[in-house]
């Protein structure tokens, strides 16, 4: 049986609608006490703790059913998706342990152990320890890592930061979760290389790049997709963020995949979730469901200040990251987060 | 009426009994039964962009989308080869090509003649069953893309049939035409060598 097969719903396409989970944390009293420097309140990739004055921990996880039948594949995949979170604190990834579910049935035909090939592949070309993790049986597949990173408290990126005038920088282009969900149905099986190779490849690169110029805010793109992302900078940020579609980087099939109907469960989610997104008249349905694609293992969202943009485009251009565009600018508060012209 | 009972599918499967349904039953309305409100609105989506008029139902916890035929001719089934193994690949060729572009005229001789030239191209190829994947637009051809350009509705309607777009954001910069682009995306050198060197192009 295919390992796709296993999962209703594969890779960030099935992380638990966002109004759900905002219900069961709300209102609990939280131990916190004055080394936390990030935490959950507004929506960061991963929780910071500071240790000396110097430096400070960084802690994220990140785990899901399989999103591609090849078992290595799924395992580097989620592998840069654990991974991505530190790299979007502007952390460095030190540690990692493995979170893993999975039937008796394929552990024993060692398609589990391919998937820790996949995973300890990406985590040597990170440079990351993996010193454990912890496995239960499951009827549905899942995998991923809960990886430590480290960070100087001055220099931590977060949601929060983003000024009017800065530039927007995405990373990695949009639109995996349709691509994923067509190869399920057995279409646009050469157009999903591409994403899945994009899924692949860690944000590390763009992320060193990125620490040689001023960062005000950064996030990555993954299971709310790009405008629900976008909220959560606009909101922790308190300003408003402006995208001009046509500098949107997507994947090749991505808008006539959307276009037949091939769309997750999450894009649905996204939309009503992330709905204070100002859409101008002209954006079609198929251009919305881009917006709202849920991503698996996607680009760092970055805003920086608008003159050092052009600079740092082309380095992230010149040095791997040849997909990186800028996509808009920030704007102050409006009555909606995002607009998206 | 031709029924696709798509109860208990996993997603994509509803969208993709329904487009095999279409395909063998060109011209023909069918109505699709699925059980949750996703699978529904994903066909609604095939439906309409296979020209067919929708109608979505709710009935017993299970969703009814009526799709209705219109009058538009059929897909052409697409050619396929079989590969030594005996598996059956489609061809790039049934999936559309990748146009480059590097002029808004077409041809040598008269550039009056090849400005005409290129809408009636841009218009017949429009009108195709199988549309091309992608148009690369470098240099002179991102001056279709201006605001008052004859070509420009002419790529918008492409646009809309699902064609993408991609256009030189260097070269946009070097014509001004970049703040005021109002069709496809923006793309750069490294892509569209990337395509170059991977796919077959047809270069005009």
């Amino acid at each position: 049986m295919k390992l796709t097969a296993y999962a209703k719903k594969g890779g960030c396409a099935c992380k638990l609608a966002p109004q759900a989970l905002h219900n069961t944390l709300q209102g609990m009293n939280l131990w916190l006490d004055e080394n936390v420097l990030v935490d959950m309140e507004y929506a960061d990739d991963g929780g910071v703790y500071r240790l000396t004055d110097e430096l400070a921990l960084v802690q994220t996880v990140d785990f899901f059913p399989p999103m591609v039948d090849d078992p290595y594949t799924f395992g580097r995949i989620a592998a840069a998706n654990s991974l991505s979170d530190i790299y979007a604190m502007g952390g460095v990834a030190r540690t990692a342990l493995h979170v893993v579910a999975f039937p008796l049935a394929l552990v024993q035909q060692g398609v589990l152990q391919a998937v820790q090939q996949g995973a300890v592949d990406t985590l040597r070309e990170a440079r990351v320890a993996l010193l454990g993790g912890h496995t239960i049986e499951d009827a549905v597949p899942k995998f991923g890592l809960a990886v430590t990173g480290t960070v100087h408290p001055q220099k931590i990126w977060k949601n929060a930061g983003a000024l009017p005038g800065d530039a927007l920088i995405l990373t990695k282009p949009l639109g995996t979760g349709a691509l994923m969900t067509a190869v399920k149905g057995g279409l646009f099986m050469e157009e999903a290389q591409a994403a899945i190779l994009s899924m692949t490849r860690l944000n590390k690169k763009a992320s060193e790049i990125a620490a040689r110029f001023t960062v005000h805010a950064c996030t990555d793109i993954t299971g709310f997709g790009l405008a629900g992302h976008s909220t959560e900078m606009a909101k922790a940020s308190q300003v408003s963020l402006h995208i001009n579609r046509r500098f949107l980087p997507v994947f090749v099939g991505t808008s006539e995949a959307v276009r037949m109907g091939l769309v997750p469960a999450a894009t649905y989610h996204n939309r009503q979730a992330f709905s204070e997104v100002d859409f101008a008249s002209t954006v079609t349905e198929e251009e919305k469901d881009i917006c709202y694609d849920p991503q698996t293992s996607g680009g760092l969202l970055l805003a920086v200040p608008s003159k050092e943009a052009t600079t740092f485009l082309q380095a992230l251009q010149e040095e791997d990251v040849a997909e990186a565009r800028i996509i808009g600018e920030v704007k102050e508060k409006r009555n909606k987060w995002v607009y998206i012209t | 009426m031709i029924t696709v009972d798509a109860r208990g599918q996993a997603c994509p499967e509803p969208v993709i009994l329904t487009k095999k349904a279409m395909e063998e039953n060109p011209q023909k309305s069918l109505v699709t039964i699925v059980d949750n409100i996703v699978s529904a609105n994903n066909v609604e989506k095939l439906g309409k962009s296979r020209f067919y008029t929708v109608r979505k139902e709710e009935r017993d916890n299970l969703f009814y989308v009526h799709l209705i035929s219109a009058t538009t001719e059929p897909e052409v089934l697409q050619p396929v080869t079989k590969s030594a193994e005996g598996a059956v690949m489609e061809t790039t060729f049934s999936r559309g090509r990748i146009l480059l572009l590097s002029k808004d005229y077409l041809g040598e001789g008269s550039e009056e003649l090849g400005r005409n030239l290129m809408k009636t191209f841009l218009y017949a190829l429009g009108e195709t069953y199988t549309l091309p994947r992608q148009l690369l637009l470098i240099n002179g051809a991102v001056r279709m893309t201006a605001t008052d350009s004859p070509c420009l509705p002419l790529l918008v309607g492409l646009a809309e049939k699902g064609v993408a777009i991609e256009i030189c954001g260097i070269c946009l910069d070097f014509y001004g035409l970049k703040e005021s682009l109002s069709v496809g995306h923006i793309t750069n050198m490294y892509t569209i060598v990337e395509t170059l060197t991977k796919e077959e192009v047809v270069v005009l």
